[in-house]
């Protein structure tokens, strides 16, 4: 049975997050879903499988209009869900998770215990039958590889009709992927349709009939895949690709002037062979007034280098010093008294405290310079005046300063998150580590970011920033970085900036 | 204490407007009825003797419910308060039977307080026990120490007048000392927690722990900053307690944990809701000693009261959870 999406719009406060995308699935086909984090891919298999509500578009099974009003009703339709991160309830054990929630009973209440391994061993051996798995062990005494399977036993146990596995292969050994993706085959064979969500474009090139490519909430292409004809960077092109013609120019155009360093500029970041658990970085300066981009695919270890510069616990070996003084794993209060500051992404959950106002946000973190030493008495006058300078400079959209945070728009949140590290601390920053600067930010406000960030460098800071954005990197950036597989591979300079070089890059072609 | 993370953090709780409004005052409004029935239906509750009353009688109470304050700022509940306090009420009086002098008594039952404050903190921070389950755990074992040190019998005869007088005199014949001593630390923990960094901190550590890290906030410290003032205001109160009683009780405290965490949670819903801050904690112990005093002049049984009261803390808990993400656990 085939499952149409029509025109699928679901928009968040402040963030469209799905724009009219219309998906067909099939039954007997594998039909792979792309794009990269933010492109809405989530909030799709959210609507799919009934978690989530969309705000306009219809759903239909077998031509008729049909609507999940939360994940059972999805089931019931033949609509099962294998999610990204563990569902499994971990004290219970494996056949008992697959039978969750159907259990077979006796005695009209009693579970049936008997019955519940035997359905479970025979969807394994129906389903993997060259895996041996202890179904009767509890499910956390199991490796990770064996949960997954019961994961997906648990999803086939209902009879679907219909299959979304969302990141499935993410966190598991090769071996075990290659048991997954016979098991892909056989059940598209034996006629369900398979949606796949995953990072590995080589798995989806490979498994997929068909192949829907998101970006910023649309669809950018729907490839039809029959001979596993499509290429990897193919796809990569058209993740990252702003869409529309012209746009390598616009990309170039941005790269056209460059920013002269001075010659003895000091040298604020110096790393030799730092590498922690997801990330390896052979060697990186950068000099106060520089500004470094680090571009890569989800997953490829970019944001975790950033990060580590602020928090180099991350880190398990290697060198940093910073403005010449070795750091070794400092804390981060050691880095933010050393002069380094960072902006995080999801800033909600790093950066924010929703309950409080703009003012005691962007004072968290130098409201001790507007204080009275030695007991750290609040100066409000201090403290409120400060506030309104930085609303003015930054030109922060905000009823007042005593509005609640979350009131704000995106990019005023995010002007707020700068604006923090400025908060009576004028020039004491030396390096900013900028994680998606402009995550869930309008068009708009996107610019004046950028020009924030520039300024930083304008008046001596070095300054880092990880983006999945292309040409917000091109904009700002004096080079770049390009991470792929979790280690730095490629360096480009401003001059050489284009869209095609990036990508490239991050694909790991050469020209 | 862990963070929930919704779908799209963007969209936190936006309560209406007007429904913060009322949400804000309502507990206000409740108090000044209150206030206004017991004073019009009896004619013994509006008079300046029994005023001053309800300021003595809530002032262990107050003190105790100001301490888990701390605690709440920083997301930390602490269930041992109430044994604390009977910790604190027993050793003063045991050491001043024993000789030692009163100054020296009284420091070494406020160290004792602290110190079950840092063991709380050490499993809490140090291991990572969540306090809940911690503290539950170090006032089962604070239980029994208090009955072992003092044998289960109550610790009277030969604990000096002017100890006594802490918790029996009056500043000019009129304010009772136990309401003195609570006004000063209401007045002064409201400066702490809104007027300096400290609380400024403390808050940021219980509103977003990892933003409060970030921004090179001392997150443990702050959490054991949290827990120990809690342990150490309870010890106040404990030795205030039995300078009151002239005697140290066993299980002298016990009450005062459950009040106290009442109060806090009646305080919770006014001021800035879902926060718990001095002000409204202060409230909210005016209102629990209010009622009490009040139904009590009405002639009202106890049994009845701790029927009230566990009326309003559900009310007031309700009203909390349902306009902000009350998250404890």
């Amino acid at each position: 049975m085939s499952i149409v999406l029509e025109n699928i719009t679901k928009q968040w406060p402040g963030t469209l997050a799905l724009d009219g995308v219309s998906i067909e699935i099939v039954e007997g086909r594998v039909h792979g879903i792309v794009g990269e984090n933010g492109a809405g891919k989530t909030t799709l298999v959210s609507i799919l499988s009934g978690a989530v509500q969309p705000t306009a578009g219809t759903l239909s099974m077998a031509g008729q209009p049909v609507a999940f009003e939360n994940p059972a009703a999805a089931v019931s339709n033949g609509v099962s869900l294998v999610s990204q991160e563990g569902s499994l309830v971990p004290h219970l054990t494996g056949a008992e998770n697959i039978c969750l929630g159907f259990e077979p009973v006796k005695s009209r209440f009693l579970i049936n215990r008997r019955e519940v391994q035997r359905q479970a061993e025979e969807l394994a051996k129906q389903w993997f039958p060259e895996t041996a798995i202890a179904l009767n062990r509890k499910v956390d005494e199991l490796p990770y590889a064996d949960q997954k399977v019961i994961e997906i036993l648990r999803a086939l146990h209902s009879r679907p009709k219909v299959l979304i596995l969302d990141e499935p292969t993410a966190t598991l050994p090769a071996k075990e992927k290659q048991s997954l993706w016979t098991l892909i085959r056989q059940l598209s064979d034996a006629g369900m349709a398979v949606v796949l969500i995953s990072h590995f474009l080589q798995e989806v090139i490979d498994l997929c009939d068909e192949i829907t490519v998101l970006q910023d909430g649309r669809k950018v292409s729907h490839l039809s895949n029959a001979n596993h004809e499509v290429t990897e960077r193919q796809l990569i092109d058209l993740m990252l690709n702003r869409g529309q013609a012209g746009n390598q120019h616009r990309l170039l155009d941005g790269a056209l002037t460059e920013r002269t360093l001075a010659d003895d500029a000091e040298v604020v970041v110096d790393i030799k062979g730092w590498q922690g658990e997801r990330f390896h970085m052979d060697g990186l300066e950068v000099r106060s007034g520089e500004i470094v981009g680090l571009i890569g695919l989800t997953g490829s270890g970019h944001f975790e280098f950033a990060q580590s510069l602020f928090e180099p616990r991350l880190a398990t070996a290697g060198r940093y010093r910073f403005k010449s003084k070795d750091v070794g794993r400092a804390s981060v209060r050691d880095m933010k008294r050393c002069g380094a500051a960072l902006i995080p992404d999801h800033r909600m959950i790093n950066a924010m405290i929703g309950d409080w106002t703009v003012r005691e946000n962007m004072s968290m973190a130098g409201i001790q310079e507007t204080s009275l030493k030695p007991i750290g008495i609040v100066q409000a006058g201090r403290e409120r005046a400060e506030t309104l300078r930085l609303i003015k400079r930054l030109n922060i959209k905000t009823s007042s300063a005593e509005t609640k945070i979350v009131e704000l728009s995106g990019g005023n949140k995010q002007k707020v998150s700068v604006a923090k590290w400025q908060f009576a601390s004028e020039g004491k920053y030396k390096l900013f580590v900028f994680l998606e600067p402009t995550e869930g930010v309008d068009v708009g406000a996107k610019r004046e970011i950028h020009d924030l960030i520039v300024s930083l460098a304008e008046r001596g800071a070095a300054v880092i920033v990880a983006s999945s954005d292309l040409l917000e990197i091109a904009h700002v950036a004096d080079r770049v970085v390009a991470f792929r597989n979790g280690r730095d591979a490629d360096q480009i300079a401003r001059r050489d900036f284009s869209e095609a070089v990036f990508i490239n890059a991050i694909a790991g072609v050469t020209q | 204490m862990t963070m929930t993370t919704t779908i799209a953090p963007e969209e936190a709780s936006r309560p209406m407007r007007i429904g913060t409004l009322i949400q804000k005052y309502s507990t206000l409004a409740v108090l000044i009825i209150l206030f206004l029935a017991f004073a019009i239906g009896t004619d013994r509750f509006f008079t300046g003797t029994n005023l001053v009353n309800i300021l003595q009688q809530i002032s262990m109470l107050t003190i105790v419910a100001v301490g888990l304050t701390f605690g709440f700022a920083a997301k930390e509940m602490d269930l041992s308060v109430g044994y604390v306090v009977g910790l604190a009420g027993l050793l003063a009086p045991l050491l001043m039977v024993a000789g030692v002098p009163i100054p020296v008594s009284i420091i070494g039952a406020l160290v004792a307080g602290l110190a079950v404050g840092l063991i709380n903190s050490a499993l809490v921070v140090g291991v990572g026990v969540p306090s809940l389950i911690a503290t539950l755990a170090a006032g089962s074992i604070l239980w029994g120490i208090n009955f072992m040190i003092s044998g289960g019998r109550a610790i009277y005869g030969g604990i000096p007048a002017d100890y006594l007088a802490v918790g029996q005199g009056k500043v000019a014949g009129i304010l009772p000392y136990p309401a003195l001593i609570m006004l000063v630390i209401v007045g002064g923990s409201w400066f702490v927690m809104e007027r300096t960094t400290f609380g400024r901190y403390l808050y940021a550590v219980g509103g977003n722990a990892r933003a409060a890290e970030l921004s090179g906030i001392k997150v443990r410290s702050y959490r054991v900053y949290g827990l120990a003032l809690s342990s150490l205001f309870a010890a106040i109160s404990g030795i205030i307690l039995s300078a009151r009683l002239g005697s140290g009780q066993p299980n002298g405290g016990e009450t005062y944990l459950l009040d106290g965490l009442a109060a806090v949670f009646i305080g919770m819903t006014m001021l800035r809701p879902g926060t718990a801050t001095v002000m409204g904690t202060f409230f909210g112990a005016l209102l629990i000693g209010i009622m009490n005093n009040g139904l009590n002049l009405v002639g009202m049984d106890t049994y009845v009261q701790s029927i009230v009261k566990g009326i309003i803390i559900v009310i007031a808990v309700s009203v909390v959870s349902r306009t902000t993400k009350l998250k404890l656990l």
